[in-house]
């Protein structure tokens, strides 16, 4: 069995002509890539395009992944860079950090949300459902942090981004996160009032 | 307000695990005497871990197949650095260097720094007998500019053929 693995004894394997040795690769990861990319499409047919995408060209240069960073660390970088291109193609707006002009979409994602709330009682759910409503980049930068079990360097090479600047986007993710909480579950996250 | 930020900077890296050990020590001392303190690490900490028992989206049930059939076509390709020459890198990046440095060397040349008030310039243009008349003649110029416009004309037709094949596969 393959499965145990670890990624870089599964990659020698498919440098030697294994191609089975990626299926591990990719059931290891196709959660991970999956959810980066529908943070940033907001759309499950996009995302499930973007991913495999990324796993076909992660295939394609996997000669050119030398071991200097973790391989997770390498194949986010290809979501985050496929990702960015396909919404460049289909001419859509990443959401800013400062998102005060996508209030108008956020707003709409919002009302949606709060009809369905009834339905989406367990705290998981919640917070899935409040990161949804943040920024792309502020749904990543969680994601690749709490999910992704990336460092704040290395998340900083993911996304072309100086480290202290993913600090403070963390940190300010985590405000956002926590406003919409307060806003959207306000009986749920009582116990999450900072003051 | 800013006192709140930056208790909360403080206690998120703390928590995240970036605080200096002097640091470290400190939000401890703070938050075994100040509720204040006790009170957001508490809120902070819940939030942490609700935040790292979120689940992940999941891709549909054939999406690893749909993959593997995909690269079932393809190879791995060879690594960069196997079919990019750095002797022809270097040998480029040397070609440049050495042009502006040629032209820094013959400009400086040419600065009269012994009287600098008896010339309008610094530069010595009376001594530069490169004639560029001799080279750029209208012929040339007008050879470059057709070539560049078969060229242009080439990379226009091979893009509508692209496109036009796209729509039809689109279609199809």
């Amino acid at each position: 069995m393959q499965t145990g693995l670890p990624d870089n004894e599964l990659i020698a394997q498919v440098l030697k002509g294994d191609q089975q040795a990626y299926k591990v690769l990719v059931d290891r990861y196709q959660s991970y890539i999956f959810t980066l990319a529908y943070k940033l499409m907001q759309s499950r047919e996009d995302a499930e395009e973007v991913a495999q995408d990324v796993f076909v060209k992660a295939y394609r240069s996997l000669a050119d992944f030398k071991g200097g960073s973790k391989f997770s660390t390498w194949l986010y970088t290809i979501a985050h860079n496929t990702g960015i291109t396909y919404l460049r193609k289909k001419k859509q707006k990443i959401l800013a950090i400062d998102d005060e002009k996508n209030f108008t979409q956020l707003e709409s994602h919002e009302s949606d949300f709060k009809s369905n709330q009834v339905e989406d009682k367990s705290k998981k759910e919640m917070v899935n459902r409040a990161i949804e409503m943040l920024s792309a980049d502020d749904a990543q930068i969680i994601t690749l942090f709490y999910k992704g079990d990336q460092s704040l360097d290395e998340i900083g090479t993911i996304m072309g981004l100086e480290a202290n600047t993913v600090k403070v986007r963390l940190f300010r993710a985590r405000q956002r996160l926590k406003d919409k909480m307060e806003k959207y579950f306000s009986e749920e996250v009582a116990n999450l009032q900072v003051i | 307000m800013e006192n709140l930020k930056n208790m909360e900077n403080r206690l998120w890296d703390f928590i995240d695990g970036l605080s200096t050990p002097d640091e470290r020590n400190e939000i401890l001392r703070l938050l075994e005497t100040n509720p204040s303190w006790q009170q957001a690490y508490a809120a902070m900490m819940d939030m942490n871990m609700i935040l790292q028992e979120t689940s992940l989206e999941e891709p549909s049930m054939r999406f690893s197949k749909n993959v593997m059939e995909e690269i079932s076509l393809l190879k791995v390709a060879p690594a960069t650095k196997n079919y990019v020459n750095k002797k022809i890198v270097y040998s480029i990046g040397g070609f440049f260097i050495i042009l502006i440095i040629g032209f820094l060397g013959y400009m400086f040349t040419q600065i009269d720094l012994s009287q600098p008030g008896s010339s309008p310039s610094p530069v010595d243009f009376s001594s530069f007998e490169f004639d560029w008349r001799k080279y750029y003649k209208p012929a040339y110029i007008n050879i470059f500019l057709m070539v560049d416009v078969v060229l242009g004309l080439l990379y226009l037709d091979n893009y509508l053929r692209r496109k036009k094949n796209q729509q039809q596969a689109s279609k199809g």
